[in-house]
């Protein structure tokens, strides 16, 4: 009998073996997936290491040298120099780990917020259920930009703060994943196993977070790697116009607000930036694309 | 179900989902601000002035009180005053919505051109170059920073070749020589009925730039819905018939397949004019367009709340009417959309 089991669970590792493997085979086949994920890698490794790596750290952080303002990129200054003076290649190399940052902190917590009350809606059904999609629906029927952008404002009330962005744009997110998770929990609370575990007496949230959750981690993974680059888009936009991030902060979209102003003379005060945003939001989206196909191909978006 | 009882039901749901989006702006409006009493006074305020405007504004009653008061002043088309202009918030709003709304319809007309065929011939050859082609550029489009991609228009095409006008809607010399009689509010339109074709022509030039940069985001999502819903149609038994007839592949793509699968296109192209909406904070301050979301962006830098909070719910009014229109539509056309 033990023997059947461990057998049993032998066979069962072996199928998730062979199912991982032809994921990552599907993921790999498609080449600018593979770049991508490979470009991703070297980016979170300038975010780690940037103010070691950058030529002019010091740049970054509010130093400036107006004797060395809007110089053309040279071999001392790959980017050019802004408005400051300051070393725009250090600027940028700095500027992603803040974008990084933004990406990983703004995800995290969507997640804490939508995942919970999605298990909750889809498990415990009823006025519940309800209530929490109604709520869902309403902030569902507005852009999510625009969301960030009057929750920003409004907080900007209480102070700028790049704290509030952050919240603001987890606000205007979560409710894609409670809807996500909720159509996940529906479909899968009325499997045998669940209901085994009902049976045996096991505690509804322990049933949601031990059961039912571990079974819909793969989309919402998915859903968070193909929203991380708009929610880098989003935090551009909202530094862009002002909000969140304040200068001297390398944020790039900050910068390109402030190159906004002298770019038709320097072109290079807004190129690169927008270059950092263009390349790390697209290697993401790629990224992501070549995830979903591999793991799961029912979740389409495009 | 009939059709006027499924026209009857999604409106009531529309009317619940905005009242939504007011019960949302109210809770900001009233709650996040700190203390929305002082910041009506100004710097340094005095208790009893506090204490005044909190009467003033109906701070003093109970919650669902302040809340009905708000929904009344909406009703009555009253979104307040702006902090920053003095002058009521839906005036505002009426006379600088039909520059964003040209600007906006003419991205969206934009992304029908490109984004549907595009959508078409990557359906139809898949995994060809011409596929890859288009995926990349679907995905380029979405990942861009559209204000930057702007600037870098402005650099081409203004700084460099010199071909476009690096901003405004219409050129100084051509508002004060050929002026655009006021009948619309969209100067192509005007411009065009009153026979003014000097600004017509100057309208449009000032126009493509910002329309193409906000088409980007537009074009990519039209092209990847047309292709995946095309994709799956191309695979039906009817299309398969049609093949068997002999009928040309080319009409088959586009006289049979593509009448079936504009669906799905037509509900993303209604939630792109959206987006696109919001997109004009960022874009219309690259390009100066005197239109509401360079209103909206300056409302927001000096914090005027009445004045986004008047967007905010314009912007979803827009979007919600939109739906409702794009799903009467489409339950008009296919029958079987008003089972569900």
């Amino acid at each position: 009998m033990v023997k059947l089991a461990s057998m049993l669970k032998n066979e069962k590792m072996k199928a998730r073996l062979r199912e991982l493997r032809y994921s990552l085979y599907v993921f790999k086949r498609n080449k600018l997936t593979y770049l991508s994920s490979i470009f991703i890698l070297f980016l979170v490794i300038i975010a780690l290491l940037g103010p070691y790596i950058a030529p002019h750290p010091e740049d970054a952080y509010g130093a400036v040298h107006p004797e060395k303002a809007f110089q053309p990129p040279s071999l001392e200054h790959p980017f050019g120099t802004d408005d400051a003076g300051r070393d725009i290649f250090s600027r940028v190399i700095i500027g992603a780990r803040i974008s990084l940052w933004i990406g990983v902190v703004v995800i995290i917590l969507t997640l804490l917020i939508g995942v919970p009350l999605g298990l909750i809606a889809g498990y415990v059904g009823g006025i519940i259920d309800e209530v929490i999609m109604r709520i869902t629906d309403m902030f569902l029927s507005l852009p999510p930009l625009l969301l960030a952008l009057v929750f920003a404002a409004a907080m900007g009330l209480r102070g700028q703060s790049f704290t509030n962005v952050l919240i603001a744009i987890a606000i205007a997110w979560w409710p894609w994943y409670t809807r996500l998770v909720r159509g996940q929990v529906v479909s899968i609370k009325e499997r045998p196993f669940v209901e085994a575990a009902r049976a045996a007496g096991v505690g509804p949230s322990k049933i949601m977070f031990r059961h039912i959750l571990p079974n819909c981690l793969t989309p919402i993974l998915v859903q968070a790697s193909l929203d991380f680059g708009s929610v880098v888009l989003t935090a551009a936009g909202l530094s862009f116009l002002g909000l969140g991030a304040q200068p001297p902060t390398p944020e790039w979209g900050l910068m390109l607000s402030i190159g906004r102003y002298y770019f038709l003379n320097y072109w290079w005060l807004a190129t690169f930036p927008g270059l950092a945003i263009f390349v790390t939001v697209l290697a993401f989206n790629l990224m992501s694309d070549g995830l979903r196909e591999a793991l799961c191909p029912k979740l389409r978006r495009f | 179900m009939k059709l006027s009882d499924f026209i009857i039901r999604r409106a009531l749901l529309s009317i619940i989902v905005l009242l939504g989006v007011c019960v949302i702006t109210f809770f900001i409006a009233r709650i996040i601000p700190a203390n929305p009493a002082a910041m009506w006074v100004g710097a340094h305020p005095t208790q009893e002035q506090i204490e005044r405007a909190k009467k003033e504004l109906g701070l003093d009653k109970p919650l669902y009180i302040q809340f009905l008061i708000y929904m009344n002043k909406l009703l009555h088309g009253d979104l307040g005053v702006s902090i920053r202009t003095h002058r009521p918030v839906l005036s505002d709003i009426l006379s600088f919505a039909p520059a964003s709304l040209e600007l906006v319809g003419t991205s969206i007309i934009i992304a029908v051109v490109i984004g549907i065929p595009l959508g078409v011939i990557s359906a139809t050859r898949k995994d060809s170059w011409v596929d890859h082609l288009s995926r990349l550029f679907s995905i380029g489009g979405v990942s861009i920073f559209t204000p930057w991609l702007g600037m870098m228009g402005q650099l081409l095409f203004f700084k460099w070749l010199g071909l476009l006008p690096v901003g405004d809607r219409i050129s100084i010399d051509v508002s004060i020589q050929y002026p655009i009689q006021r009948i619309t509010g969209f100067y192509l339109i005007d411009s065009l009925i009153t026979g003014n074709f000097v600004a017509f022509q100057d309208v449009l030039v000032h126009l493509m730039l910002p329309a193409f940069v906000i088409a980007a985001y537009p074009i990519g999502l039209v092209t990847r819905m047309t292709r995946s819903t095309m994709a799956d149609i191309l695979e039906e038994d009817y299309i398969r018939t049609a093949k068997a007839y002999g009928i040309p592949s080319r009409a088959i793509a586009y006289r049979y397949a593509l009448k079936n699968s504009l669906g799905p296109t037509i509900t993303v192209l209604a939630l792109s004019f959206a987006y696109s909406l919001v997109e004009t904070f960022l874009i219309e301050m690259v390009f100066n367009w005197p239109g509401l979301g360079r209103y909206a962006a300056f409302s927001i830098i000096s914090l005027d709340y009445p004045a986004i909070m008047g967007v905010a719910i314009f912007i979803a009014l827009v979007y919600i009417v939109l739906n409702l229109i794009v799903d009467i539509l489409q339950a008009v056309i296919d029958p079987r959309i008003r089972l569900t």
